[in-house]
């Protein structure tokens, strides 16, 4: 149980109030209002996680500075159709499952060396499942489509103009384009 | 505010303020009738009511993609090429206004102020008499009324007034117009260009016309426009008013006479006709959002709902006189409807100009007229097809396989290398108007207001199928003779409809026994009666059809009231 649900549990205990097996069972809704999918908190952060891991921060901003994870589930929740989106939650269920068996924690305790050891595994393709591949390949598909359309993204590494001014229809490359 | 005949009685009525509407509003009201505008749809100010158009992508939350539950909701409108996050608020859902298809047709709709003219592609090209000669040379549908004489002054009147970019190539195919300067071509376009030019007497490749200000003219400052800024948006509405739309170049002419009296939320049910009079009395509308009924007078009536919609209203309208549709002696109404084939596609790279590039972005590309059976019958099937012609060159999206971490940050992060130059084409082919392509009222179903629903049969036949395969090998051929490697054909198999160019139904000719309407737009059966959109034509050429509309529009604006001065109509 997580440090905040202990501490509402025994706030309840303190106030006298019957303490309810289901309390302790508790899991949080995710963070974002979702309509179709029933993603947990723990099921957030590992999305948080993986996202992070597949672009991190470096010297500039990486996937958890800009929400990426939240983004993926936005674009699941309303943009993926019935059936693609239970493969996601099956796939995100047996990501954990191989990470659970492969180092014996969740993702997120998971050590630098470990979640990229995790990683190339998916990457390879060899072993993994059809859903956790698929779940791993459509994570990092959004991660990707999150960064490279953020703001920052869009204005500090491949700068989008909204108002180009100009069309030149045939130009000389030079280095510096 | 008092409710009475005369707060209900105008000069004019112009049901419909898209492409055309917004025309014959501007026109009526500059030659001083009092008119009164219905559309069906809500509002929209120009740059005040475009909600998306200064969004950046982050800002969109599908970044563009359209959510699965609407997609599963709106089949049909779903497949149009601009219904995306950014404009889908301009386009009509299926679910708010059904219709039945007796045959797959996709019936793309925009219903508000402005209508399509929000959203179009802004390609405008001229009908020459080798278009209007089309039916009496191939021996179709009937001969049309007029010639490009007729029509030419007229083109310029709306050209000059909407603001045309395009350069003056001295076709007979393709007269020239009243030309602001045209866009830069990519190179691999003016490759072709000259290619096309040395290899083929006959066929040419050129700047595509389009409505867009490429260098702005008095009226069009006036009209509080400005230069094209080249953001390729305009579906949004374009707060620079670059390019010609009602919302920023008709309506508000028309509102500044104090002529205009717009009435928004009004769904038309049918003209009315007075059977003592012999002539149309007015307007039956639904008020959208209350359903009260209210019918509004005037002299003159025109009819600009959009080509199908002007069919459903004019076969609503019945009476005594007109038992089967407004002006509908001969039985044709809602028939020879027709449409442009864009099922074809051919795409492919090119290996030159390695050290060049694009610089910025446009709204438009380059253009091949009609080519084939151009000076007289040579092929298996009737009549061509126009093509348009793109060659650009973007950054290559890196390969991120076996990529994660920061190596997939910097792969995404580096300097982005070019792609090859890829060029495509999509034909735009012209279908044979026939009586079995044709529109009716449903018996049974009605929509919320209380209007039948149309019920749509059309399909393509084997001249389309023919006409698709010559594409393909000329096209191959062209594409082959160029250097152009890699070549894909695609056939996407798509409903008419998808092309957003339905027409015809209320046509155009000499003869009342075979047409609706006379040489003016103005019905043989009903005088005061006069049909400027889509559904006046007899038949469909290979030209993006609204500037045609917009001169048809003007030209009989001028003449009705002409004729009303003189008491003639």
């Amino acid at each position: 149980m997580d440090r905040r649900s202990a501490i509402r549990c025994s706030l309840a205990v303190t106030a006298g109030i019957f303490l309810l097996p289901s309390c302790l069972q508790e899991k949080r809704k995710s963070t974002v209002a979702l309509k179709n999918l029933d993603i947990s908190e723990e099921q957030e952060s590992l999305l948080a996680d993986l996202s992070e891991a597949i672009i991190p921060k470096t010297s500039s901003p990486g996937s958890k500075d800009i929400a990426s994870h939240l983004f993926a589930l936005i674009m699941v929740d309303d943009c993926y159709d019935p059936d693609r989106q239970k493969k996601f939650i099956s796939g995100l269920t047996q990501f954990e499952s191989i990470t659970k068996a492969k180092f014996g924690s969740l993702f997120a305790k998971c050590t630098q060396l470990q979640k990229a050891e995790l990683l190339k595994a998916m990457e390879s393709k060899t072993g993994i499942s059809e859903d956790a591949l698929s779940f791993y390949n459509s994570m990092k598909k959004l991660t990707i489509q999150s960064f490279t359309t953020s703001q920052y993204f869009l204005t500090k590494v491949h700068v989008y103009e909204l108002v180009p001014a100009r069309f030149h229809g045939c130009v000389s490359i030079t280095k510096s384009n | 505010m008092g409710d009475t005949l005369e707060t209900r009685t105008f000069d004019a009525i112009v049901i419909g303020s898209g492409m055309s509407g917004g025309w014959a509003a501007k026109e009526l009201c500059e030659k001083g009738l009092k008119t009164l505008v219905l559309e069906r749809g809500r509002d929209v100010k120009h740059i005040k009511d475009y909600p998306t158009t200064n969004m950046y992508p982050w800002e969109f939350k599908h970044r563009g993609q359209v959510p699965y539950e609407i997609e599963k909701a709106n089949p049909v409108v779903s497949r149009c090429y601009a219904f995306r996050e950014d404009a889908m608020h301009f386009f009509v859902k299926d679910s708010d206004h059904p219709y039945v298809q007796e045959k797959p047709f996709d019936w793309i709709r925009g219903y508000q102020v402005g209508g399509k003219s929000i959203m179009w592609a802004r390609q405008t090209q001229r009908w020459s008499d080798f278009d209007f000669e089309g039916p009496l040379r191939d021996g179709f549908a009937v001969d049309w009324p007029l010639r490009t004489k007729d029509l030419a002054p007229w083109y310029s009147y709306v050209e000059k007034f909407a603001g045309i970019s395009g350069n003056k190539d001295g076709l007979a195919s393709l007269p020239d117009g009243e030309f602001l300067p045209p866009m830069e071509l990519s190179c691999v376009e003016t490759y072709f260009k000259d290619f096309v030019a040395k290899k083929y007497k006959d066929r040419h490749v050129i700047y595509a016309r389009c409505a867009h200000l490429t260098e702005p003219q008095p009226i069009h400052l006036e009209q509080g426009r400005g230069l094209c800024q080249k953001r390729n948006l305009c579906q949004r509405g374009c707060p620079f008013g670059g390019y010609y739309n009602t919302n920023s170049t008709t309506l508000p002419f028309a509102q500044k006479t104090g002529n205009m009296t717009l009435r928004p939320f009004s769904v038309v049910h049918s003209v009315l006709y007075d059977d003592k009079k012999g002539k149309a009395a007015g307007v039956r509308v639904i008020d959208s959002k209350t359903k009260e009924t209210i019918d509004y007078f005037a002299k003159v009536i025109f009819v600009n709902g959009g080509a199908l919609n002007s069919n459903l209203i004019l076969l609503n309208s019945l009476s005594s006189r007109f038992p089967n549709g407004l002006g509908n002696e001969n039985g044709l109404l809602g028939k020879f409807v027709a449409f442009h084939n864009y099922r074809a596609r051919i795409s492919a790279s090119y290996d030159g100009f390695k050290e060049f590039g694009t610089d910025g972005r446009r709204p438009t590309s380059a253009y091949i007229p009609r080519f084939r059976n151009f000076f007289k019958q040579e092929t298996d099937f009737l009549r061509g097809y126009a093509s348009t012609f793109s060659g650009g060159r973007g950054p290559k999206f890196p390969d991120t396989h076996g990529l994660f971490g920061e190596s997939l940050k910097s792969s995404l992060s580096g300097n982005q290398e070019l792609g090859p130059w890829f060029v495509g084409s999509q034909m735009m082919g012209e279908t044979i108007p026939k009586e079995i392509n044709h529109l009716a009222l449903d018996t049974e179903k009605k929509d919320e207001w209380g209007v039948p629903l149309l019920k749509i049969s059309i399909g393509y036949d084997d001249n389309e199928e023919k006409m698709i395969k010559d594409f393909f090998e000329q096209m191959i051929e062209m594409y082959t003779a160029a250097g152009f490697k890699d070549i894909k054909t695609s056939d996407s198999k798509q409903a008419p409809g998808l092309d957003i160019h339905e027409m015809g139904g209320v046509r155009m000719g000499n003869d009342p026994k075979t047409s609706l309407l006379n040489k003016w737009n103005q019905m043989h059966a009903c005088r005061n009666v006069f049909v400027t959109d889509g559904s006046c034509m007899t038949s469909t050429s290979t030209q993006n059809p609204s500037l045609t509309y917009m001169a048809f529009t003007a030209r009989a604006v001028d003449y009705a009231v002409s004729k009303m001065k003189r008491n003639e109509l």
